[in-house]
């Protein structure tokens, strides 16, 4: 029978509590089911397994980070001061990783501070006052924009931005930089950030009810009062969401800051310094490190901080979208 | 009259309704209007520049008709010099994504279909959910170094295609598990219900109806998750090796492989002037792919929304 | 300024969305201190009619109309006349209440202060004498700076009728303002708008031929896009001249 079968699936659901017995029970079973009752149970156990098994890798990962970066941190030439500490030199044993942790902030913050704004305001001009033919089209460019991989947005910036940061920025402000440059990361950053800022503004925007804005016309305001006073506040907690998001985007963003940022071990003083990201002194040297413990472990250890900082980030866009419900009802 | 009358008097003597048509609010309105036009265009204008620059030099080598050009680009080794194709890394790349599909896509469409068919809600799948959430924003770089530290070190599988394909694999698992998530959230609860009170068995309610319900949503995230790992450097510097040929073996020095976003990144740091244009070719051709499947995951899901509205 | 006689006159008003038409060659005019009702079945251009009256309508992009509409003896479509001034003339309560996410003091606020009030004592007896009109004041005096939409859904569209009082439109427009809460708040909303006609004309949107009754004065019958009937309420419903009305009266559509 193969309602015997639906009724343990039925009993599953109301008794959480035993999970061992819950995984046996359908075998006990399976000799008395019948041919869809015996489908039925091992389609459950064909999904069960790759449940488990992504559930472990996602497990592992973490684990892995864990397990590596142990070993600095429990050194007595390292320990948590590494993250405070801003000199790094492997060949004397010191792995103070505070230049990345600056350099990856201020490449950031940088980023941020062009892509916000700009995003925003797209995202305003994309879900309220752009004409219907042009939406579609503006939106699949941002879309797209956002799948170029950013390899080729690090040859770009490489081969054209950097010259342009060089010879027409930086001559202006008085400066003699090379061009690899903090500036030159955090404009290709903003650049690669500007898809995901628009992209979930304009959702947020797009699902503030129509009658708050009638409402606000009918009071007598212009297009432009509405959108700024009401939709952009009715829909602060999804474009927080999506600040917070692309923060995530930047500060893990690897292949083309590493290209243009100029990997000099220093804090920048100006926008036209070179710098040193987290993500860059990863790739640069694990390379090498892999067979010096303290060296690789320092290098994991950057890879933990980059992983609680998007811990971090998560959760605050958890934390966004919860307000979003609590006080508007909507996201 | 009533004081807010009085009041509103003052604020507007004017009896009637017409005013004059270039106030302050309406010249601030239109200037808003404008303002952020000009931003919108500011926004997508790298798009182009970027298209116009890896086309520049790499619309040649993808369309020309000159020696390792053309259909020589992508069908001929780099050879002595590096003067030929790119053939190593276009079978690298398509090679590498196909194992991490055929691995990673699975794992994470089923599990998905696990997670949410048959647990109830409750901690351990919202443990579930917000770990592959962080996870599917953590750095591809530290998914690289853990590809280099589990798959290379600890498993002694060492740099190659597997490794190199598990990576990405590993990549695509947060992203396709939430995104097949999210489509199956979207079926109706009433159709299960409506399967399963015409006495079809659970397993046959999830296969034949849920999932095929979700299946345009549950594809577009799966090419965008493909998209997205195809033009992943990072993952496999450390995992994959380079190589000037394809892979021959599974283990060792003949599976190191190579990958085009890893070949743009050698050519470009590349002294040798001629290898721009190579690298701009490849960028050109990976852009092309990758643009290729997003437009297609974008049609999907547009035709979802569309029948879902 | 021009002679009128009523606030508002609609002169062989036609509308289209896209290729469809919608209001069909429509002249009426709603008298002063009074509710007038519009009734009809559901897709016959209540609410397009409603909107058309404070070109709420103009952002639809295909939406096209001919004839005319007078605000003041005025036409609200002519030439150099300011959308934004008309629609602080004309003020508008909504099918489903929608305060917007802000505190009730803001709610109330945010009208006035667009069109320049910025005095803080001004702004304080504004909210005073709308709330209080509104029939809210007592309940929420106290929290005045708690988010609006904690409110319960007949308090929130207390708020709205409250919020559109706030810059003291000679005309409220109000499009099924009853329609999405429960019967207890739906009467005390019905007993504040009959409250409001002393000092406004009130033009209710409606399907409810009950409730037309117990709040109109003058009711307009709009079927497919027409105007069938235009009369006093009691008259229409006790006597329908049209079969259609009847019908429409005594249930058989709708």
């Amino acid at each position: 029978m193969s309602n015997k079968n639906e009724l343990i699936t039925a009993d599953d659901e109301t008794s959480d509590s035993d999970f061992i017995s819950r995984l046996k029970r359908p075998f006990i079973d399976f000799n008395n089911a019948d041919r869809s009752g015996r489908v039925d149970i091992l389609g459950r156990l064909g999904l069960f397994i790759p449940a488990v098994a992504s559930t472990l890798i996602i497990v592992l990962v973490l684990a892995f980070l864990w397990v590596e970066s142990a070993t600095i941190f429990g050194d007595p030439s390292g320990g948590i001061g590494i993250i405070i500490n801003p000199t790094w030199d492997p060949n004397r044993d010191m792995y103070g990783i505070a230049v990345f942790i600056v350099g990856s902030l201020m490449c950031t913050g940088l980023a941020i501070g062009i892509a916000v704004p700009l995003g925003i305001g797209g995202a305003i001009f994309l879900s309220e006052f752009c004409p219907m033919r042009l939406r579609q089209p503006i939106k699949m460019i941002v879309e797209m924009m956002a799948a170029i991989p950013s390899i080729v947005y690090g040859l770009w910036a490489f081969l054209v931005l950097v010259p342009v940061v060089k010879n027409n920025i930086a001559p202006i402000f008085g400066s003699d930089s090379n061009g690899l440059s903090l500036l030159a990361g955090g404009i290709i950053l903003a650049i690669m950030l500007l898809p995901t800022v628009v992209t979930i503004s304009n959702d947020a925007l797009q699902t503030v009810p129509r009658s708050l804005r009638e409402a606000s016309l009918a009071l007598g305001a212009t297009q432009s009062e509405t959108s700024r006073k009401i939709v952009l506040s009715a829909a602060l907690p999804g474009v927080g969401a999506a600040v917070v998001l692309s923060l995530g985007r930047a500060v893990g963003e690897t292949m083309a800051v590493l290209m243009v940022t100029g990997n000099s071990l220093q804090i920048p003083y100006s926008l036209f310094d070179p710098t040193y990201v987290m993500t860059s002194i990863i790739t640069n040297q694990l390379g090498y490190a892999f067979v010096f413990p303290l060296w690789r472990s320092a290098l994991f250890a950057v890879g933990l901080i980059l992983l609680i900082m998007s811990i971090c980030f998560t959760l605050t866009a958890k934390l966004f979208i919860k307000w979003g419900m609590k006080t508007r009802g909507y996201i | 009259m009533s004081t807010l009358e009085i009041l509103l008097q003052k604020i507007d003597p004017r009896p009637g309704f017409r005013e004059a048509r270039k106030s302050r609010r309406h010249f601030t309105d239109y200037v808003f209007k404008i303002l952020l036009g000009i931003v919108m265009v500011v926004i997508i204008s790298p798009f182009f520049l970027v298209l116009i620059e890896v086309a520049s030099a790499g619309f040649s080598q993808v369309f020309g008709f000159g020696q390792g050009q053309g259909i020589e680009f992508f069908t001929t080794f780099p050879g002595a010099g590096l003067l030929g194709g790119i053939r190593n890394a276009f079978v690298g790349t398509i090679e590498l994504i196909a194992i991490a599909s055929a691995v990673g896509i699975p794992l994470s469409v089923f599990g998905a279909v696990y997670i949410n068919e048959y647990t109830r809600p409750g901690i351990s799948r919202e443990v579930i959910e917000f770990t592959s959430d962080v996870l599917a924003g953590i750095p591809s770089i530290v998914f690289g170094a853990f590809g280099f530290a589990f798959l290379v070190d600890f498993l002694h599988l060492g740099m190659g295609l597997v490794s190199g394909s598990l990576t990405l694999a590993f990549m695509m698992i947060p992203t396709v598990l939430r995104t097949t998530q999210e489509a199956l959230r979207q079926v109706p609860m009433s159709l299960r219900e409506a399967s399963l009170a015409l006495g079809a068995t659970k397993w046959s309610t999830t296969w034949n109806v849920t999932l095929r319900a979700a299946f345009p949503g549950v594809i577009t995230g799966v090419l965008l998750a493909i998209g997205r790992v195809m033009g992943e450097t990072a993952p496999l510097i450390f995992t994959a090796g380079n190589s000037l040929s394809v892979p021959t073996e599974l283990t060792g020095p003949g599976s190191w492989v190579a990958s085009m976003p890893y070949t743009i990144w050698a050519y470009v740091s590349d002294p040798r002037a001629y290898l721009q244009d190579k690298a701009h070719g490849t960028a050109l051709a990976l852009m092309m792919m990758v643009l290729a499947i997003d437009l297609v995951a974008n049609l999907i899901s547009r035709k979802v929304t569309r029948r879902l509205v | 300024m021009p002679e009128f006689k009523h606030q508002i006159e609609v002169e062989g008003l036609s509308t289209w969305f896209g290729k469809k038409k919608i209001l069909k060659d429509i002249t009426c005019h709603f008298k002063d201190n009074t509710v007038t009702a519009i009734m009809g079945p559901s897709g016959c251009g209540k609410s397009t009619l409603l909107r058309t009256l404070n070109r709420l309508n103009d952002l639809v992009p295909s939406f096209k109309r001919m004839g005319n509409v007078r605000f003041r003896g005025e036409d609200i479509y002519g030439v150099g006349s300011s959308v934004y001034d008309l629609r602080k003339h004309i003020g508008m309560v909504f099918q489903k209440p929608n305060p917007f996410p802000m505190s009730i003091r803001e709610n109330i606020t945010y009208g006035p202060k667009l069109h320049g009030t910025n005095d803080e004592d001004d702004l304080e007896k504004i909210v005073e004498s709308s709330l209080r009109k509104a029939a809210l004041w007592d309940e929420v005096k106290d929290e005045l700076d708690h988010p609006a939409p904690n409110l319960s859904g007949g308090q929130q569209q207390r708020l709205c009728i409250a919020r559109a009082l706030s810059v003291n439109p000679p005309v409220i427009l109000a499009d099924e303002p009853v329609s999405a809460l429960d019967p207890i708040s739906a009467a005390k909303i019905e007993e504040l708008i009959v409250e409001l006609k002393k000092d406004y004309t009130i033009i209710l949107v409606t399907h409810n031929v009950q409730q037309a009754f117990r709040v109109s004065d003058q009711s307009a019958f709009l079927y497919l896009g027409e105007l069938v009937e235009f009369d006093e309420t009691k008259r229409i419903l006790e006597a329908p001249h049209d079969e259609r009305t009847e019908a429409f009266i005594t249930g058989r559509i709708g």
